[in-house]
């Protein structure tokens, strides 16, 4: 269904999968709701998180809630060393704006920025994001790639795969 | 014109993609040859950062993660993942 991620975006997944297929989100909030406790987790009921759209006369509101993978906690926990201080950093600067401004731009700029970091790391696993980071950076130092291979073996490997 | 140069691990995850994308790398490798500051920023935050992405495939469906040496006029393929 979706990458499988540490701490607080495996947290919910393994609360869907606990859940079981009848579950939803929360009315007002991103809990997941199972069929058993009706018609709202414990934060809709006693008022927590409640916006607005409680008072709405329309079932649904129009203020989207953020898919689990994009929540700020989920791309932090998703993201690696020097790449999540840059997120928390980023994030902490837009959050000052979007207070002094009510403009929300600059953070969900961020958060798809870093989301796509978060999953490009993800899909190819930490270990080998932190190897790329690590060798970008050693390029950059040293001015060479110990490890390169050359055009022509790429290409090489491109023309035998198409089968040329 | 820029000298590119792939990282060893790039043959692995060549080898790991569909055919019918292999194309489109071939196209990719060439582009980055000629105007490697065509691909966006690796992070949106740091727009003239050395790193950046090139999307490619019919569809989007891989991408091309690389690093610009500028000076030296080389851009270093550090990894190609499929995304679609």
């Amino acid at each position: 269904m979706a990458l499988s991620w540490s701490t607080a975006g495996e947290r919910r997944w393994e609360q869907m999968s606990r859940a079981g297929p009848s579950w939803r989100w929360g009315r007002n909030c991103q809990c997941v709701v199972t069929r058993v406790e009706g018609d709202g987790c414990r934060c809709c009921r006693y008022g927590v998180g409640v916006t607005a759209a409680a008072s709405n006369p329309f079932h649904t509101s129009p203020v989207p809630a953020l898919p689990p993978d994009t929540t700020p906690a989920a791309i932090r926990d998703a993201l690696i060393d020097e790449e999540r201080a840059e997120f928390e950093h980023a994030y902490q600067e837009a959050m000052l704006e979007a207070a002094r401004t009510l403009d929300l731009t600059r953070v969900l700029d961020v958060l798809r920025n870093y989301h796509r970091i978060a999953w490009l790391t993800q899909r190819q696993g930490p270990a080998a994001h932190r190897r790329m980071l690590d060798k970008a950076a050693e390029i950059l130092r040293t001015g060479r790639n110990p490890d390169a291979v050359s055009m022509e073996t790429v290409r090489a490997l491109i023309a035998k795969r198409c089968g040329q | 014109m820029y000298r590119v140069i792939p990282d060893t691990a790039v043959l692995d995850q060549i080898a790991a993609l569909p055919a019918r994308v292999l194309p489109h790398l071939a196209e990719a490798f060439g582009l980055l040859e000629l105007a490697p500051h065509s691909g966006r920023p690796y992070n949106e935050d740091l727009p003239d950062g050395p790193m950046r992405e090139l999307i490619f495939g019919a569809n989007s469906e891989a991408t091309i993660t690389y690093l610009i040496v500028e000076h030296a006029h080389e851009v270093h393929v550090l990894v190609i993942q499929w995304v679609g």
